[in-house]
């Protein structure tokens, strides 16, 4: 699964409110049994998240934790939202883009914050973002 | 068979050291196992393998309840199955060249008194023995000092042979070899009758029913792993005809049914009489012996030798007595070099648990170990001086734990032996478990874990996520994703019931948090494993579970799940005439697979 990333917002409950999976371009979707390892591996770098958290002043904390050949990042929004991803070299404009993006959804009075977001305009945004800052 | 006394000793200083609990192993010369070099045999690692499968959480165990953050969690508090692979693999680790606790410091020569003439016999056997240790012919026992101690005992049957006699025998054999270098043993002293009016407990009961028994103990001292590797070996040597009386009817649980309590005693006081009289003094002396060596060869041999070495600059110098067979990992001595005394010196100072002397003697070693290139010797100081400084407590150095670390290196990576270092590493994460160093000691466990094992991968990563979980501020979400690895690993060596135990123990954090994929794979592992085990009513709530949330699978992962779960389904309700389950509401719920 070299080259592509996995991104993932999560709400306070450590619950995943946004996903998405960025394959480089002509990469068949990646395999079924492998999907799940995503996830575990997220949801494993989120203890690490919160103990990095508290140590710098910045809202992107580099790479917090690593698996194997994978890297996860984080970025840590006001809101105590957490946005990680997997991936080798830094991708803090793509961090601060979908923050932006993010922020003027969370301003529509019918979405409730920490519930999953299902907006399909949202998600073609995003896709546009990680093809723009993730896969060139 | 082992016991456990107190007693003391006296250092080169003459300070007395007091010596709690010692233990004393004692072994049967033929049965000495045959020893192995870099890892252990298939039939060693079958071993282990049922001792981790028979060592499974009992029935309404012991729960603890952890609640952090969001998350209230019902764990297992203790992993016995863990402790039984370690204490068996600690056991069955064989005793090598490069280090001396496992080697054999004394030999019981047994004979009986129904012997003719039981001096001569005392004779042979000391001969014999003589020849073992020095002939060269065997690889096995491994022999401690040259001067090994000999420790003669006459052997009386109480209910046969005449005790007048045994007496006199052993005052002839007091004038040969000392009061404090032989005894008369009186044993069975009961009477073999067809009915057992009062049962007697068997004494070695709780020694030779070791392994199964153990399991069944809640919490261990985290320290009795490295403690168990402090015990003075001793062998036995019976002379060919001696047989107790009881040996036809030998059945487990039956030895010693011909001893009363009073011969309980004896026996206690003989195993007392030769660890005071005999062991003791014999490891003071020798350790005043050695350290008179190191100290007369300090003065003039060192700066001879640096001196010399600096003229010939780095290739190695004539006068230097051990002759260098090199090996893959640096040099190799010959028992008897001199480099080696003080690392004799610092195993028996250990083994009377004088851990200062023992800390400087390893320190000592470990930097001319160093100096000489011989880095499986250097590995072996540094660990047992990690551990002695350790056990020394409250001492005025720090716990030097990158001693640790560099000796689990240079045994994995420099001298290849993963046995060693796996036994490092326990000791080490043991040692900085009860600092409550558990995010370091995680991180070791982890590091251990290697493609080649999977029972050991298994057991260390559920030990790492145990040391999250343990932690002031607990890691809730490493230590569940920590025992799905373990759970893998478990799987893969064929140890279903611990997998399907760590799956369902991590299941509690991630239940219902919405990360789905997660969620239906673990559903996934636990239906698969409770169907193999014969819990179908679990496997079927856990194939339900991945069909009654929405999935975000892909069509062939979705159906996947239910060809999976209707084959169990089926499997289970082939003989039921009455469906408990609706099968045709369950339809509805099956979301669309497009």
């Amino acid at each position: 699964m070299s080259g592509s990333f996995y991104f993932v917002m999560v709400g306070h409950h450590d619950n995943p409110v946004f996903e998405m999976e960025f394959l480089p371009a002509g990469k068949p979707e990646s395999k079924d049994d492998h999907r799940h390892l995503n996830q575990f591996i997220a949801h494993a770098a989120l203890d690490l998240v919160d103990e990095n958290m508290w140590l710098s002043n910045s809202m992107y904390l580099k790479t917090v934790d690593k698996f194997n050949e994978w890297f996860v990042s984080a970025f840590v929004t006001a809101g105590h939202i957490l946005f990680i991803t997997q991936l080798p070299y830094g991708i803090k404009n793509f961090f601060n883009d979908v923050y932006d993006l993010y922020i003027k959804f969370a301003m529509n009075p019918f979405y409730e914050v920490n519930s999953p977001i299902r907006s399909t305009a949202f998600e073609r945004k995003v896709q546009f973002l990680g093809k723009k800052h993730l896969l060139s | 068979i082992s016991f456990c006394f107190l007693g003391h000793v006296r250092d080169p200083n003459n300070q007395l050291q007091m010596v709690k609990n010692l233990r004393i192993c004692v072994n049967n010369l033929v049965s000495s196992p045959i020893p192995s070099s870099c890892s252990l045999s298939p039939s060693q690692y079958r071993l282990l393998g049922e001792v981790v499968l028979s060592s499974q959480p009992s029935e309404g165990a012991q729960a603890t309840v952890v609640k952090t953050g969001d998350y209230s969690l019902n764990l297992s508090g203790t992993t016995p199955w863990f402790e039984a692979y370690r204490d068996n693999f600690l056991q069955l680790m064989p005793a090598l060249d490069h280090e001396f606790l496992n080697h054999y410091l004394a030999c019981l020569l047994v004979v009986s008194s129904t012997e003719t003439v039981p001096l001569e016999q005392f004779l042979k056997l000391s001969q014999e023995q003589h020849r073992i240790q020095h002939s060269g012919e065997y690889t096995h026992p491994k022999w401690f000092i040259p001067n090994t101690l000999k420790y003669y005992i006459l052997l009386h049957d109480m209910s046969e042979g005449d005790e007048q006699r045994a007496e006199t025998v052993y005052e002839d054999m007091k004038q040969r070899y000392g009061p404090h270098g032989c005894y008369l043993l009186k044993i069975n002293s009961r009477t073999i009758s067809a009915e057992q009016d009062e049962q007697i407990p068997d004494p070695w009961s709780q020694y030779l029913l070791r392994s199964n028994q153990r399991n069944q103990v809640g919490t261990v001292e985290p320290l009795t792993a490295i403690l168990s590797q402090q015990h003075c070996n001793i062998i036995l040597i019976l002379k060919e005809s001696t047989s107790l009386r009881d040996t036809d009817t030998l059945t487990p649980g039956n030895y010693g049914a011909c001893l009363t309590l009073n011969d309980h005693d004896h026996i206690r006081q003989f195993v007392q009489e030769f660890t005071f009289r005999g062991l003791l003094p014999h490891i003071e002396k020798n350790i005043r012996q050695l350290n008179d060596q190191l100290i007369s060869r300090k003065g003039l041999s060192r700066s001879l030798f640096t001196a010399t070495k600096k003229w010939f600059g780095g290739g190695k110098v004539p006068e230097k007595s051990s002759s260098e067979p090199k090996s893959t990992y640096g040099l190799l001595y010959p028992p008897e070099a001199p480099e080696l005394q003080i690392r004799k010196m610092a195993d028996l100072c250990f083994l009377v648990q004088h851990y200062e002397l023992a800390y400087s003697c390893y320190h000592t070693a470990k930097k001319d170990f160093l100096s000489d290139q011989a880095m499986l010797y250097a590995a072996g100081a540094l660990e047992m001086a990690a551990v002695s400084a350790f056990l020394q407590g409250g001492g005025p150095r720090p716990y030097p734990a990158h001693y640790m670390d560099t000796a689990i290196q240079t045994y994995r990576d420099v001298c290849r032996n993963m046995v060693l270092a796996e036994r490092c590493a326990l000791l080490s994460a043991e040692i900085l478990k009860s600092q409550a160093k558990y995010s370091e000691a995680a991180s070791l466990l982890i590091k251990m874990t290697s493609e080649d094992s999977d029972l050991r991968s298994a057991l260390l990563l559920e030990q790492a996520a145990h040391c999250f979980i343990n932690m002031r501020n607990p890691m809730v979400r490493k230590f569940a994703f920590h025992m799905i690895l373990a759970g893998h690993r478990f799987s893969k060596a064929g140890q279903r019931r611990h997998a399907l135990r760590c799956y369902c123990q991590a299941m509690q954090v991630y239940k219902e948090r919405g990360w789905s994929l997660a969620e239906d794979h673990i559903n996934f592992t636990i239906g698969r494993h409770s169907f193999t085990l014969g819990q179908p009513e679990n496997a079927v709530m856990a194939f339900r579970q991945i069909l009654v949330n929405d999935s975000r699978q892909s069509a062939t992962q979705q159906a996947a799940f239910l060809r999976e779960f209707l084959y169990v389904y089926k499997v289970i309700y082939k003989c039921c005439f009455t469906f408990t389950f609706n099968f045709y509401s369950l339809i509805d719920v099956v979301p669309v697979l497009n």
